[in-house]
């Protein structure tokens, strides 16, 4: 298997796709159900997003060289294992829908006064069809180009209004009980389960020493960095956060600074449409590497015509309503089958480390690189001994 | 393989027949040891003096000499001087001069000039010749001699124009391969300083040298190069782009992948990071193999100066692309299909100006850009003495008078003015950055700054895809290589920078040592 993610390409790779679905409508939609208390349910569900891709870690740790799909069908069979990526691909389909509806909802309220349906789909689809053609390595280094970039302008839209914003209004905490945190955690588990894709990366990270504390270090970074824009978001719009969809163009309108007052949400706007449209390719490419462990086809061009084509008819559909889109999203025969793949893949992972460990399985790879390890470490020995022992003749001598 | 004859005769009249039509192709005859010879030569290509000082006089003085006597009387000194262990000096010149045939005397004895070689091949003779060599054949000689007569015609070595420096060398290639490998060796003088040459073009004959440091470059990329440019075949090589163009592996990209210099400081640098330097007779541009974005952003003069002004310049130079390729795109796009955004003083002082105009704001800030291209192309066929008066028609009429005409808008002109003068703060991306320019206008014209952004990614995408012999195209960034990046965007000091870059696959990585 071919090695092809730095630690730092995959953390943020993963911070990426953690940010992508809350920064707009989703601070509304928690707000709807937990008003003050949004920022407590988003640092909880991130808290358990991260323990559970600290566990993920740990088993790419133990198996750096096994994929998911090699894990699933040593344990269950290569049946159990197309199974599971079917699903992982209806999935990973549907959020790249909810991403297209979201960008084109984003660009018909903040951007546009008038965009024609075909002019948003056609050239979004052409793109999403190159992306899909490319290798996940080319989308990590492109990442890494424009991280930083994005990041801090992001953090800079939304600190602007610090100097407006009262925090006196994210208290009390827990106003109506804790029943609507986790009514709000129901409600919005789809924009969750980003370590899925953590899943779908094994086997293809460069494992080092420090792999696991770095990209620790990049997914406690994004727990503050989202948990922090939602106290924003809280505080400056208090118990009115539900009318706000635009959150990170709405919140950097009030900047606290007269000269830049309704000016910063065009940096907001840039950022977030270069952040969406990425994710867009991402997801995209995630949905297409699904496809591909379903059948195999040797041309790239193939898979990615049909994803898009699927992409296309879909989004044609959904087009006319964020509304209905949104519903589907928060319908609770969906919810529920959100959460059933969001908690069952990790817990059938915890099943394949069991039965792995219980048959002794040995990754080949690892093991010979341990081997070679060791006999470098004995080479390295024997030569200081050596080296030792010519000292002390040289001492006699 | 055609071998030549021993008749000189015969010689003479195959060689005088391949050369018929060349009035500068001279016959000079003379005799040695008693023997008919000739002298062959291309006029104007050789050094006349020197053929007369160092060949034809030496020559003369064997002309009636008896080659047979003169070299049994050179056994009998060697014989004597043998004996007498006091001479073991002389014993060893004289061993030196006795030969067995005429050839092998003229070159030990007789010729004192600097390369002398020998060879019996008919077409390798026909090559030397219309290089500028002079070639010797002696009758009853199954060999003749090439003699190294050529004549440096040269410009003086000066500074470039493309890359003139405040402070640093200025001295620049010329267009002779072997003065240019004689700068690059006067810089690094070390034998580990490898040079492969092998000669390219069916009709040009040009010499192509490869030239690396043992023990730093990949050798594979080396062997790679050398592959690449044996396999050329192509009537003639004027310029090292023709070298290029064959060196490149994405034929269709407008991206450049080949790295080109016309200082040898600059070449010399990059060879001690580990790249590979190819030199083109008749070129004084070199090229560097592998290539990265980055390098076009780092001028000679960031390295003989602060590093803190340095890193400043290189932002200003990044911020220059941004502006060259976005701003006019930009611009277009908020005018058309995001207008709110223009604060509400500034939107009624653009309405004001582009309201009357002939043309749409698209088709206007279009035009103005193709005016200004044209302007540029101009500017650099007219005549020097011409320079002047296209300023001032360029500057004056087609954009002054233009505005008052309401031909076009005052903010149109300036936006591509602002992005012509940034278009050459890179000078080396120019020609590609005034394509993207135009595209990112377009695009930005059609779909607003969404079309932009999605041009944009798909751009990082592709250029992320791009390797150059191994290494990714927008190294050291992507993929991120933490060493290489103090000499990226932000210089560190040269102390700082202990580690040759990681993004080459160089061998030996410690530059600075403890």
């Amino acid at each position: 298997m071919k090695k092809m993610l730095t630690s730092r390409q995959t953390a943020m790779l993963l911070f990426m796709s953690i940010i992508s679905l809350k920064f707009l409508v989703f601070p509304a939609l928690i707000s709807k159900y937990s008003q003050k208390d949004s920022y407590i349910v988003v640092f909880l569900f991130l808290l358990f997003e991260i323990m559970v891709m600290f566990f993920i870690l740990m088993f790419i740790k133990k198996y750096p060289n096994l994929t998911f799909k090699e894990v699933l069908s040593n344990t269950f069979g290569e049946v159990f294992s197309k199974i599971i990526y079917i699903v992982l691909f209806i999935y990973f389909l549907f959020k790249t829908l909810l991403l297209i509806k979201e960008t084109h909802n984003y660009f018909l309220e903040a951007i546009f006064d008038e965009l024609s349906w075909w002019f948003f789909i056609l050239p979004l689809t052409i793109f999403i069809t190159y992306v899909m053609t490319k290798n996940i390595k080319i989308l990590a280094r492109t990442i890494e180009i424009l991280f930083w970039f994005l990041v801090v302008s992001v953090g800079i839209s939304f600190v602007a209004p610090l100097y407006n914003i009262d925090l006196l209004n994210i208290f009390p905490v827990f106003e109506n009980g804790v029943y609507p945190i986790f009514n709000a955690m129901f409600y919005s588990v789809f924009s969750f389960g980003d370590y899925l894709l953590l899943i779908l990366f094994m086997g293809k990270i460069k494992f080092e020493k420090s792999t696991v504390k770095k990209i620790m270090s990049y997914m406690i970074f994004c727990l503050i960095f989202i948990t922090i824009f939602y106290i924003v978001f809280v505080a400056l719009f208090n118990n009115s956060g539900i009318n706000h969809i635009l959150a990170i163009s709405d919140i950097s309108v009030r900047s606290g600074y007269p000269y830049s007052q309704e000016k910063l949400d065009w940096l907001a706007i840039l950022i977030w449409t270069i952040a969406l449209l990425f994710q867009i390719g991402f997801y995209a490419l995630v949905t297409k590497n699904c496809f591909d462990e379903i059948i195999k086809i040797k041309n790239k061009m193939i898979p990615a015509l049909i994803i898009s084509s699927v992409l296309f008819v879909f989004s044609m559909i959904l087009y006319l309503n964020l509304e209905l889109t949104l519903k589907i999203a928060t319908s609770i025969p969906f919810i529920i089958s959100a959460l059933v793949i969001q908690i069952a893949i990790p817990l059938i992972l915890l099943i394949c480390f069991i039965v792995l460990k219980c048959k002794k399985f040995e990754d080949k790879n690892n093991a010979n690189n341990e081997m070679i390890l060791e006999n470098k470490n004995i080479e390295r020995t024997n030569q200081k001994n050596k080296k030792n022992t010519t000292k002390k003749g040289g001492a006699r001598v | 393989m055609q071998k030549i004859s021993k008749e000189l005769n015969k010689n003479k009249t195959l060689i005088e027949n391949i050369f018929k039509d060349n009035p500068n192709f001279i016959a000079k005859e003379l005799t040695i040891f008693g023997k008919s010879a000739c002298i062959y030569f291309m006029e104007g290509l050789i050094d006349a003096t020197y053929l007369a000082d160092y060949v034809l006089k030496p020559c003369l003085k064997y002309k009636d000499e008896n080659f047979d006597a003169l070299n049994k009387e050179i056994n009998k000194s060697n014989k004597k001087a043998t004996k007498n262990n006091l001479s073991n000096l002389k014993t060893q010149i004289n061993k030196s001069s006795k030969s067995s045939n005429i050839i092998d005397y003229i070159l030990k004895n007789i010729l004192i000039i600097g390369k002398l070689e020998v060879n019996d091949d008919l077409d390798a003779l026909v090559k030397e010749v219309t290089k500028g060599k002079g070639i010797m054949f002696v009758d009853t000689c199954s060999k003749y001699i090439i003699l190294d007569l050529e004549k440096v015609q040269q410009r003086a070595i000066t500074e470039p124009p493309t890359s003139a420096v405040a402070k640093g060398p200025r001295a620049g290639f010329v267009e002779n391969i072997k003065t240019n490998i004689s700068c690059i060796r006067k810089i690094l003088a070390t034998n580990n300083l490898k040079i492969e040459t092998t000669n390219v073009g069916k009709y040009s004959n040009t010499m192509i040298a490869v030239m690396y440091i043992e023990g730093i470059a990949d050798k594979k990329i080396v062997n790679a190069i050398m592959e690449k440019i044996k396999k050329i075949n192509i009537d003639g090589i004027i310029d090292s782009y023709y070298v290029a163009s064959f060196l490149e592996e994405h034929k269709y990209s407008i991206f450049r992948e080949v790295g080109q210099s016309e200082k040898p400081d600059i070449v010399s640098a990059k060879m001690l990071e580990g790249r590979v330097t190819i030199l083109v007779d008749g070129s004084p541009i070199a090229l560097t193999l592998p290539f990265m974005l980055f390098e076009d952003l780092q001028s000679s003069n960031d390295y003989y100066s602060e590093n803190s002004h340095s890193s400043f310049v290189r932002i200003l130079r990044f911020l220059s692309i941004l502006i060259t390729i976005a701003l006019p795109g930009v611009y277009i796009a908020i005018q058309l299909h995001h207008y709110k955004a223009f604060p509400l003083k500034f939107l009624v002082t653009i309405i004001n100006t582009t309201q009357d105009l002939p043309l749409t704001p698209f088709l206007e800030m279009l035009l103005v850009l193709i005016l200004f291209e044209i302007l540029y192309e101009a500017s650099l066929r007219m005549p020097k003495y011409m320079g002047i008066a296209m300023s001032i028609v360029g500057a004056l009429i087609l954009g002054d008078t233009a505005v008052k005409a309401g031909l076009v808008s005052p903010p149109s002109v300036m936006i591509v003015a602002v992005s012509g003068i940034t278009l050459y703060t890179v000078p080396d991306q120019s020609e590609q950055i005034s394509i993207l320019r135009f595209v990112f206008t377009v695009v930005g014209g059609i779909l607003g700054i969404y079309g932009m952004v999605l041009f944009g990614l798909y751009l990082l995408i592709y250029l992320n895809d791009f390797d150059s012999y191994g290494v990714s195209y927008l190294s050291p960034y992507a993929p991120y290589y933490e060493e290489d990046t103090k000499d990226g965007i932000f210089q560190r000091d040269l102390l700082m920078m202990r580690k040759r870059p990681k993004s080459l696959h160089n061998k030996n990585k410690t530059r600075i040592r403890r």
